[in-house]
């Protein structure tokens, strides 16, 4: 069913092993129908495979790697997406009619998500643990279990690190708001 | 920071954050030194961010709508939340029901928080005085001033005033949240188009005229204190200052935002407000806070008004802002006229053709958002629903008849079209064909749009109802008076009218005006001619609908008489699902306002035509309108047997399951009726278990409100009083204003039974205010009387006569016989004590004609016991000893004793004229129909010879029907399925 490499999985067995994980990411986001329409969750997914494949220079060593790798693809490709976003607002569509839309407030492209991106950056230069928690836990949707198993620490511990991380780039966000 | 002890920090911050807020300070005091000044500052601010990043990031990305929604407002909730940390840390984290969230502010009087209302499950603006001020008996004055201000303005642009309350020694003012951004944010760095700045100053210059109608003066006007909701709509809030008009003197202010006298300290009026006005409409139209060139596009006569109302002496000010207002408007028009008008634009929809050859309707909306906007001159989130609705046309022309139904019904949806909005259609419509026809939509691929579910019936149907509205009016005056109506523009206003019903048992509406007006409206156009039978069907299912509308705002006279006049049209004779439906709703109509009789023939005839049909559903509804009757009329076997009849077809039928609860609600209403006690708690106890946890609260709260008054006939007011109590916090939970309003009159009567009357008032006056914010007019008059009763018994007699002739008129429009005369009896006892004998004769004397055929066993006592008092008043000493016992033996005999009060002033004529218990001197009356005629007698000497000696019918004395002395308030019967 998968094509082995050497003693262990390989690669592609790895990321078949991790495909169920991430379906069901995909069937919580179909639920709740909170993706950009023009976006679907299988081309989300399948997007994250196609990443994963192709970063050939990778080493994957055991199933919990995969699932960091895995988090980091999909933080990627959302940040990609608040960028899509962003710059389809700042001109890549047609010009906007002021006339009724100027109520609504103007149309400046959503930065809190780069903002929160940058921020993660500068949180794992300090401590790239707590960056990982945040990233299996926002980004890729995890379980303080999940991300415990993943890191290999206690679920006390992820809850520690995603309570101080949270709070810091929350300052950080706020800063930048100032 | 990078040079910071990062371990500390963390250390520091995790064993502070276990601490309670309040000993962060001194937990930090003691473990830093002073040479840790910027650790501690670290530290400091990420506890301050731990307090306030509640649910931030706490759902992954994807899920959490507010990261990746694609509408201007996204992700920007985030950056305003975070805008504020390094605020209080101290802040608490709940006051009383409200759960502190945030703080948004504060000034000089106070904090103001957005919070969690936990009951109600909205969020809520608190205002809670700063605690400089807790001590301070005049700060708290001017707080609690401050909130009655608020609240004397009821207006759309005027942040409303939720309540006043005390939680932990803290006075809070609840306030409306207005979710969007300030003003002053708004205009950050730029003005506003004119049109905008006219529109947002039209919605302030509308709030304030509110205001100084109220007699208020905001005294703040400022950008910061204007906000603009996601949709729109401006409020007006913090009148942190704001003065009654007739205490004119010098407040405070913001500087920069003063009018001249403010700034001096002089005499205030509306005219320093409408500098701060003028001063914030120039800063809309220029984009600065000083003194600019007026842009070129500016109108001149729009720069004349603001800068007269920048005039430095009041004086030369427009004297009101009504002028300033004209102004606005007209400049609104102009630029109305002036914008280029976009020609015929073509339908935002891509047909094609699928697979199974049906067309294939797929919205593309983002592409052609601004084309829609443009022509059809409404603000982003309508031209979703705007496209919609053009989709819609263009699907119609191909739609079989029933698919136009359908289609028509979904306009309404159209802000969030997906299966899950189907269903819920579907499980309005509760019709058997309407499952099929969903299926062959979803086959045809007509349903493609899905939209976040947050949307669906909030913004999007706020922008959609006025659109369709408008649309609707526009094309049945385009199509003439005089002409057939179209039916797709029927089903248009039907749309926009009946989905509010539903909303009317929970939500204060100030739209109730407005849906009258529709309601009224769509009436004058199902009163115009047509010949197509289809086109009776649609009006017959359409004034089914009004009827239930009318029905929820207590005024069931309205719709009752176009139903008549429709089902007996000669086109309406065949027998039909609708012509069915149609004559079950002119029964539960016919029931509450009319004669029990005609309600009984009406229920039958729509039997029989269900029956031929086969509608077993739509059967088991009307058997509950027939239990409700036959109780009505005493008929109690006929009711169990008919309830038992309904409960079997709702346990033989999966479509009728849902009805189940009703059967069991009403049998043990009628066991409460007949006085089987048991039965009904049985009955109640069976109905609680099968409730499931997901089923409303306002359900449950029924049955706790039915065993309430179970146990309040069994006597034990304690064990009732806690029912009552059970059921009120559940309705309050539920957010169930009509269930709630009902549970706080039988609490006002269980208090007023034990005699304490200020109690009961308390509770009356909280109920009749509920009722006036749901609009139910037959509640409002039963409240009235409760609180006439109650003033009439503190003696408070000129109080209590306006109240019961309020109820009196509501009752008479609404042509509910049996409540018309209670009100005649209690308005005779008024006048009676009043010593305006003549016009207590002309009550009584109404009132004894409804007693004929008509009235309940409490009225006719109470007609008996005021004809009685008045014979003795008017020295026909015997008559009137005969008649007051007549009315003690008739209670004794029926087992249904007299009201208290009423008791009360029988034996306190009695004692007056000294008559004893057995007169032997005064044969008794020995029927009650003798009693009555006896009564008459009383009018008629009173009067001279021209009153007719009356036949009375033979009364219905046995039915002991209300546990109140006066109101509909045991929550009975079938309200929640009389209609469809």
């Amino acid at each position: 069913m998968m094509a082995s490499d050497g003693g262990g999985l390989g690669f592609d067995g790895l990321v078949q092993s991790a495909y169920d994980e991430l379906r069901g990411l995909a069937h919580r986001i179909r639920s709740r129908q909170l993706l950009h329409p023009q976006h679907d969750t299988t081309s989300l997914v399948h997007e994250t495979f196609l990443k994963l494949s192709k970063s050939n220079d990778l080493q994957v060593s055991d199933e919990e790697h995969l699932h960091a790798i895995a988090a980091r693809t999909m933080r990627q490709l959302i940040i990609d997406l608040a960028r899509k976003h962003g710059a389809e607002k700042r001109g890549g569509g047609r010009a906007r009619q002021e006339l009724h839309d100027d109520i609504q407030g103007s149309e400046a492209p959503s930065t809190d998500l780069l903002d929160l991106d940058q921020a993660l950056d500068r949180l794992a230069a300090l401590d790239p643990r707590k960056s990982q928690v945040v990233e299996l836990r926002f980004f890729a949707g995890c379980t303080a279990e999940q991300a415990a198993a993943v890191l290999d620490v206690s679920v006390a511990t992820v809850h520690r690190e995603w309570d101080f991380a949270r709070s810091w780039i929350y300052r950080e966000l706020s800063r930048d708001e100032r | 920071m990078a040079g910071l002890d990062w371990q500390r920090v963390e250390s520091l911050y995790h064993n502070a954050a276990a601490l309670p807020a309040a000993e962060w300070a001194p937990y930090l005091d003691s473990h830093c030194g002073a040479a840790d000044t910027e650790i501690r500052h670290e530290v400091e601010e990420l506890l301050a961010a731990r307090q306030q990043s509640d649910g931030f990031l706490d759902r992954p990305a994807l899920e959490d709508g507010r990261w990746l929604r694609s509408d201007a407002a996204a992700g920007r909730d985030w950056g305003r939340q975070v805008r504020r940390v390094g605020a209080d840390p101290t802040a608490p984290e709940q006051l009383g029901n409200y759960r502190i969230l945030r703080e948004l502010g504060r000034g000089g009087t106070g904090i103001v928080y957005l919070a969690e209302d936990l009951l109600l499950g909205r969020k809520v603006a608190v205002k809670v005085l700063a605690p400089a001020g807790w001590a301070e008996p005049l700060r708290r004055r001017h707080f609690v001033e401050e909130a009655c201000l608020l609240a004397s303005v009821r207006d759309p642009n005027v942040a409303a005033v939720h309540s006043l309350e005390q939680a932990g020694g803290v006075l809070l003012i609840v306030m409306e949240w207005v979710d969007g951004e300030t003003l002053e944010e708004k205009l950050a760095g730029a003005a506003l188009s004119v049109a905008a700045a006219v529109s947002v100053g039209g919605q302030i210059a509308a709030a304030l005229g509110a205001m100084h109608a109220a007699g208020v003066l905001h005294c703040d006007l400022k950008g910061s204190n204007v906000r603009i909701a996601n949709n729109g709509r401006v409020k007006v809030l913090d009148f942190g200052l704001a003065r009654s008009a007739e205490r004119r003197t010098a407040v405070g202010g913001t500087p920069g935002s003063m009018s001249p006298e403010q700034r001096r300290g002089a005499d205030l009026d509306e005219r320093s407000d409408l500098w701060a006005f003028g001063l914030l409409l120039r800063h809309c139209l220029t984009g600065t806070k000083g003194v600019s060139p007026w842009p070129a596009a500016v109108p001149p006569a729009l720069v004349d008004v603001v800068e007269s109302c920048l005039a430095h002496d009041p004086e030369d000010r427009p004297a009101t802002i009504d002028a300033v207002q004209t102004v606005l408007r007209s400049v609104q028009k102009q630029c109305g006229d002036d914008e280029p008008v976009a020609a015929a634009v073509p339908l935002p929809t891509d047909t094609a053709v699928s697979e199974d050859g049906g067309p294939v309707l797929q919205l593309r909306l983002a592409a052609r958002a601004h084309e829609l906007e443009a022509a059809l001159g409404i603000a982003p989130c309508a031209r979703r629903a705007a496209a919609t609705e053009e989709a819609l046309a263009a699907l119609w022309e191909s739609a079989t008849p029933a698919e136009q139904q359908l289609l028509a019904r979904l306009s309404t949806f159209a802000g969030s079209w997906t299966h899950a909005s189907l269903q819920v259609v579907a499980a309005a419509e509760d019709d058997p064909q309407w499952e099929p026809l969903h299926a062959a939509f979803v086959d045809r691929g007509w349903v493609e749009v899905t939209i976040a579910p947050h949307e669906f019936g909030g913004e999007a149907r706020m922008w959609l109802v006025p659109a369709l509205r408008e649309r609707a009016r526009a094309a049945l005056e385009a199509s003439g008076a005089h002409t057939a109506v179209d039916r797709r523009h029927l089903h248009y206003f039907a749309a926009v009218v009946e989905p509010f019903d539903a909303d009317l048992h929970a939500t204060p509406s100030a739209e109730y005006e407005q849906l009258d007006r529709d309601n009224e409206e769509l009436l004058t156009v199902l009163a115009r001619p047509f010949d197509d039978p289809h086109d009776v069907a649609t009006q017959l299912r359409i004034a089914s609908g009004l009827g239930r509308y009318w029905m929820l705002r207590g005024q069931w006279h309205v719709a009752a008489e176009h139903l008549q006049r429709l089902l007996e049209l000669p086109q309406a004779q065949e027998a039909s699902l609708v012509r069915g439906r149609a004559l079950r709703s002119l029964c539960a109509l016919t029931m509450r306002g009319g004669s029990a009789a005609t309600a009984l023939h009406l229920a039958e005839e729509s039997l029989r035509v269900l029956a031929t049909l086969g509608a077993e559903t739509e059967r088991a509804k009307v058997l509950i309108n027939l239990g409700g009757i036959s109780k009505s009329l005493g008929r109690f076997d006929d009711a169990q047997q008919q309830y038992a009849e309904g409960l079997a077809l709702t346990q033989s039928h999966a479509d009728a399951a849902h009805l189940g609860t009703y059967f069991h609600q009403n049998l043990a209403d009628l066991a409460v009726t007949t006085g089987d006690l048991d039965a009904a708690e049985r009955h109640y106890e069976e109905q609680l278990r099968a409730l499931r946890d997901e089923e409303l609260e306002a359900h449950r709260s029924r049955v706790h409100h039915g065993l309430g008054i179970v146990w309040w006939k069994r006597g034990d007011h304690a064990a009732a009083r806690m029912r009552f109590e059970k059921a009120a916090e559940m309705a309050r939970r539920a957010a169930d204003r009509r269930g709630l309003a009902a549970t706080l009159a039988c609490l006002a009567i269980l208090a007023e039974e034990q005699g304490s009357l200020d109690h009961a008032r308390m509770l009356h006056q909280q109920s009749l205010d509920m009722r006036r914010e749901i609009g139910d007019v037959s509640g409002i008059a039963s409240s009235e009387a409760n609180l006439g009763n109650i003033a009439h018994q503190l003696g408070d007699f000129t109080k209590a006569l306006p109240l019961h002739l309020s109820a009196l008129a509501a009752r008479r429009r609404n042509a509910d016989v049996a409540a018309v005369a209670r009100s005649l009896g209690e308005v005779a006892a008024v006048q009676r004590d009043l010593r305006d004998f003549a016009a207590a004769y002309v009550a009584l004397r109404e009132c004894l004609e409804i007693c004929r055929d008509a009235a309940e066993p409490d009225t006719v006592l109470r007609a008996l016991e005021v004809a009685g008092t008045l014979a003795l008043t008017a020295g026909q000493r015997e008559r009137g000893a005969r008649l007051l016992h007549a009315a003690q033996r008739y209670a004794e005999d029926a087992q249904h004793p007299l009201s208290p009060s009423v008791q009360r002033e029988v034996d306190r004529y009695l004692r007056r004229f000294s008559i004893g218990e057995s007169s032997q001197a005064t044969p008794e009356v020995s029927t009650l129909e003798v009693a009555i005629q006896e009564a008459w007698r009383v009018i008629h000497d009173a009067d001279g010879p021209d009153v007719d000696n009356p036949d009375v019918d033979d009364l219905e004395l046995d039915s002991d029907r209300r546990v109140d002395s006066d109101s509909d308030d045991t929550i009975t019967d079938s309200s929640e399925t009389d209609h469809t």
